[in-house]
């Protein structure tokens, strides 16, 4: 990466015109727009449940609470527990983050070698994988129990690692391929002049300018991950169960009551953890960043 | 992309594809044969194996259910990937303005994405009930007449799931458009500033064209979210009213589980997928021969 | 007082007051030691045995406490796999059965959702226990036939829940001038009054299986017993075309116009909430229902009334939770689950479970004092001999159960649409399923 990336000269737009109002403002209804089930819902997880009951959606609690919060995350009943959903919390972070490692190298890996390398069956292979993601995953479950437990693989955390990084294949896969396939060829043909293999021409030359795609794989899998529940209940076995088993336990009670502002704050607080990945990408999203490597 | 021909390289580039390659052959070939196989079946609960020829399929094509999922997978799929491709591109447009504040902005559009829809769903129902939702509401502010009760009707029902589905989808597709914008080299900017192109039309004739990965990715990407939409009705409709919001999915997960009949669910999965090679080969074909005659 | 539990690195416990849990606690690791010391090795490992089930909620979960507590009580270690939601558990338990891991015990419904299971052979015969305890005596009838497959017992019924009751919110009718109803057409009478004062006359909660239980109750209620039977277990097409089932489907339609807009897709929770703040005046719903009221703070018979209506005509539409128990093949492990098997089916612990979630005691001889009064009628009607019928649930094939859902809740959403053709539509669903 050549050193300070590359940013559009010209004159810095001086005065307040039209343009910019009108851009602020788009940007500000949309956010309104985006927003608007957020306040609803934290304003619901404030809410003592006699009030919830009295109705009125947008109204501003008149008497507002935090024990939802506070009971979503250290005593809600989940089943025989009651201990709230931190049970799951490091569970999920040692689902999400091998998942996410590995899936989005493999995809890396893949996409590369599907980019610039002519292997004969490598078309029909990304073919086959796009078309397997379209079937609802859960007809998949029987066969894939079969193949996890007979690679012994079936309750335990390498289980559902394999099951996360096999379903997110296709997509990762796509997100890189489409990638590559648009950085300029010169690259790559410099690099093969220079006598590099399939290796270090990726280590050296594509990795480096995979920057915000990378982001966007990040960003896409570590949520599905992070939110998946069906196959943490499943294939992850009764000690590895994610935080979102227990999200689900507190919520999709069947004949039980309802305790909405504690669903809330568990939702929320569910969120959180994305969120602040999220926050922190921000600096994968400077403009040319990947332009600026290829000069150097 | 001229092919090259170095042996080693290949070779290398195969063994790294061997991973994914055994999962599509096992799991991907292997499990969507499997689920053909038994969709010839009679099996309930468990997979058995007592053939019925395309007995299921029958059932399936004269089940009202099925016929009203497929119309509405189509509807809701066209709706939702246009609007949402356009308030995507649109969101990151105006995000790569040098805005103040961008970090905080980004991250309101994407949190939509990081909220599961177990619960988010449920809001959303809540937000367009009559009784207590934004119709309420208006109509508390004193429009007295004030209707917005799609989501009880059956023909409309299916456009808040769109609404919602959009709300929550915006989000990545404007991380993937402001990626892909943010990867043009800057020499273009530079070239589209020094011949003084306006902003818009800089976008519309120039970067749109070179973006045209992203917004293919971000196409594949809803087109599978449109077929494995399952969550959000769930969470949203429950299917309803009556089978107004049915979609495919939803239809496969409940014969599959809730129904015991894997017979008839994977008779569906199987349609689902053959429709959509019957959709997608052709046209992958067209773009091919085109690329050729092209090059 | 809820129960609450507080678990340390993979072991549950349950506690009644702060105070006692140490000593009980203390008296626990005792008794462990002075056991281990005196019996064999094998039998001094703990009895394990991994449950799956779909109790969720706070009241839930104090009821399937007691459970763990009797278990852990007579030696045993429940290891606890909740999932909400009974389709998810049910598809968990028949993948680990499938997957090789099979659970000690899994949670499913009373009906014919086990045979297939029991017809794999993967479900242990519980005769020998069922011998022991005389359940063929204990039990109701009904229940004791759907718990058996070829006469063999394969599962143990631990709740019933009475299906087409009635509440109704007792100050808004009093407000009306309305009498308690004892038949679905005094309840159109009752609906149309309310309408006229203001009030949603019926709170319905607009989802697939609510419309359902809204059209097996009026079934039963207003068509009588009779075709009832003859529609859910014979599958007669006659019965179907007769006139009893016009009149009950009649009744069924014009109950769609005392609805009122935000009904499709409401939560029964929401549902019940209209009528527990005095919205609405009535609505149809389990006795689970009773959970919310009691949530709310309201007493039976004081603030809202629980009634069947068309008992004589009809009755009492049961349907419960089992447990169902696959064939471990460790002896050990299946030694434990002999030890849950006897837990859970011993009457004084099955007491305590129903005290928890309002569901009613059903074994004979158990100890009625000291339930509410909806329960308590509820316990008297199962009692008695005729009046308990047993549910859709528990009668129909899920499939086929699923598809007259479809059919009905089409017909709920579009009232003005053709009878004729349900009725056509309903026997042929019927025809199919034999």
């Amino acid at each position: 990466m050549s050193a300070g990336a590359i940013v559009p000269e010209g004159p810095r737009p001086r005065h307040f015109g039209w343009a910019r109002l009108g851009i602020y403002a788009f940007l500000i209804v949309a956010a309104l727009f985006f927003l608007f089930p957020l306040y609803v819902m934290v304003l619901t997880s404030l809410e003592p449940m006699a009030e919830i009951r009295m109705g009125g959606l947008l109204a501003w609690p008149s008497d507002p609470t935090v024990e939802p919060w506070i009971k979503a995350w250290t005593s809600a009943c989940t089943g025989l527990r009651c201990e709230g959903l931190r049970v799951g919390f490091w569970n999920s972070v040692i689902i999400t983050i091998p998942s996410a490692v590995l899936a989005i190298l493999l995809g890396m890996i893949n996409g590369y070698a599907l980019s610039f390398w002519r292997v004969p069956w490598a078309n029909w292979m990304f073919a086959i994988l796009m078309f397997g993601t379209f079937i609802p995953y859960q007809v998949l479950f029987y066969p894939l129990v079969r193949i996890a437990s007979t690679l012994g693989l079936f309750g335990n955390l390498g289980g559902i690692v394999f099951v996360q990084v096999v379903f997110a294949l296709p997509v990762m896969t796509l997100l890189f391929r489409n990638y590559y396939a648009s950085l300029p060829e010169e690259l790559f043909k410099a690099a093969r002049v220079d006598g590099a293999g399939f290796w270090r021409t990726w280590f050296s030359i594509m990795l480096p300018l995979s920057g915000p795609m990378l982001v966007v794989a990040c960003i896409l899998k570590v949520t599905n991950t992070w939110n998946d529940y069906i196959l943490g209940l499943i294939f992850a076995g009764r000690d590895n169960l994610p935080m979102t088993v227990q999200l689900n336990n507190m919520v999709n009670s069947t004949l039980g009551e309802r305790e909405y502002n504690m669903e809330m704050a568990a939702t929320l607080l569910t969120a959180l953890v994305p969120l602040v990945i999220y926050f922190v990408s921000g600096r994968w999203f400077v403009r040319g960043i990947a332009a600026g490597a290829v000069k150097g | 992309m001229a092919g090259f021909r170095w042996k080693t390289g290949t070779v290398a580039a195969a063994i790294a594809l061997l991973p994914t390659a055994c999962v599509v052959l096992f799991l991907f070939v292997g499990g969507t044969g499997w689920a053909a196989l038994v969709s010839l079946t009679s099996s309930k609960m468990l997979a058995n194996w007592n053939f019925v020829g395309f007995q299921q399929y029958a059932t399936l094509f004269s089940n009202p259910r099925w016929l009203t999922s497929l119309a509405n997978m189509v509807i809701f799929g066209l709706t939702y990937i246009g609007s949402t491709l356009v308030v995507g591109f649109l969101l990151a447009i105006f995000l790569d303005q040098r805005v103040k504040g961008e970090s905080v902005f980004r991250t309101i559009f994407l949190y939509s994405y990081a909220t599961s829809f177990i619960v988010v769903g449920l809001v959303w129902r809540w937000i367009f009930n009559p009784g207590m939702g934004i119709q309420d509401v208006v109509r508390d502010l004193g429009f007295a007449s004030f209707t917005f009760d799609w989501i009880v009707n059956q023909r409309m029902a299916i456009f808040t799931i769109v609404i919602a589905a959009i709300w929550h989808g915006a989000g990545l597709v404007m991380v993937i458009a402001l990626a892909g914008i943010r990867g043009v080299d800057a020499e273009i900017w530079k070239a589209l500033k020094v011949d003084g192109v306006p902003a818009w039309r800089a976008y519309l004739h120039v970067i749109l064209p070179t973006v045209r990965g992203s917004i293919l990715t971000a196409a594949v990407l809803m087109m599978i979210g449109v077929v494995r939409l399952y969550d959000l009705v769930v969470a949203m409709t429950n299917g309803g009213p009556g089978s107004a919001t049915e979609v495919p999915a939803k239809f496969i997960v409940d014969n599959l589980f809730e129904r015991q009949n894997i017979g008839l669910a994977t008779a569906a999965s199987t349609s689902l997928l053959v429709m959509l090679l019957a959709v997608i080969v052709p046209w992958l074909l067209l773009g091919n021969a085109r690329r050729r005659s092209r090059a | 007082m809820r129960h609450c539990r507080r678990g340390g690195a993979g072991r549950t416990q349950t506690r009644v007051e702060e105070k006692d849990m140490k000593a009980h606690w203390k008296l626990h690791a005792a008794a462990a030691v002075l056991m281990a010391a005196a019996v064999s090795p094998s039998i001094a490992q703990e009895k394990q045995a991994e449950v799956i089930h779909f109790l969720t909620s706070a009241s839930e979960s104090a009821a399937i406490g007691e459970f763990a507590k009797a278990f852990e009580e007579r030696g045993g270690k429940w290891l606890d796999s909740a999932v909400a939601g009974g389709p998810a558990a049910k598809s968990t338990a028949i993948n680990r059965i499938v997957g090789g891991t099979p659970p000690a015990a899994a949670m499913f419904n009373l009906g014919p959702e086990f045979v297939e299971l029991a017809e794999g052979g993967l479900l242990r015969n519980l005769n020998d226990i069922a011998e022991a305890n005389d359940w063929r005596g204990k039990l109701p009838e009904a229940l004791a036939a759907a718990a058996q497959l070829d006469g063999a017992f394969y599962v143990v019924p631990t709740a019933l829940n009475g299906q087409n009751f009635v509440w109704y919110n007792k100050k808004v009718l009093a407000d009306a001038g309305i009498a308690e109803p004892a038949d679905w057409q005094g309840l159109i009478g009752a609906l149309d009054k309310l309408k006229a004062a203001g009030k949603i006359p019926l709170a319905m909660a607009g989802q697939k299986s609510w419309e359902a239980q809204l059209f097996w109750a009026v079934l039963l209620g207003d068509g009588g017993k009779d075709v009832y039977l003859q529609v859910m277990s014979d599958h007669k097409q006659d019965a179907v075309k007769s006139a009893d089932f016009r009149r009950a489907l009649e009744t069924f339609v014009k109950l769609a116009g005392y609805t009122d807009a935000g009904s499709p897709g409401r939560n029964w929770n929401d549902t019940a909430n209209l009528v527990i703040t005095g919205q609405a005046g009535f609505m149809q719903m389990g006795t689970w229902a009773r959970g919310e009221f009691n949530k709310a703070g309201q007493k039976p018979d004081i603030d809202y009334g629980c009634i069947i209506l068309g008992l004589e005509k009809g009755g009492y539409q049961l349907q419960g939770g089992v447990f169902l128990y696959p064939k471990l093949s460790d002896p050990a492990a299946a030694d434990a689950q002999k030890l849950l098997i006897e837990t859970m089916s011993d009457p004084a612990v099955q007491a305590k479970f129903a005290s928890h979630n309002g569901s009613v005691p059903f074994w004979k001889g158990a100890d009625r004092s000291g339930l509410d009064a909806c329960v308590a009628k509820s316990a008297e009607w199962v009692a008695t001999p005729g009046v308990a019928v047993a549910s859709q649930g528990v009668l129909l094939s899920p499939t086929l159960n699923g598809a007259l859902n479809d059919l009905i809740s089409d017909l709920w959403n579009a009232p003005g649409s053709s009878l004729d053709t349900f009725v056509e539509n309903f026997a042929a669903a019927l025809a199919s399923a034999q």
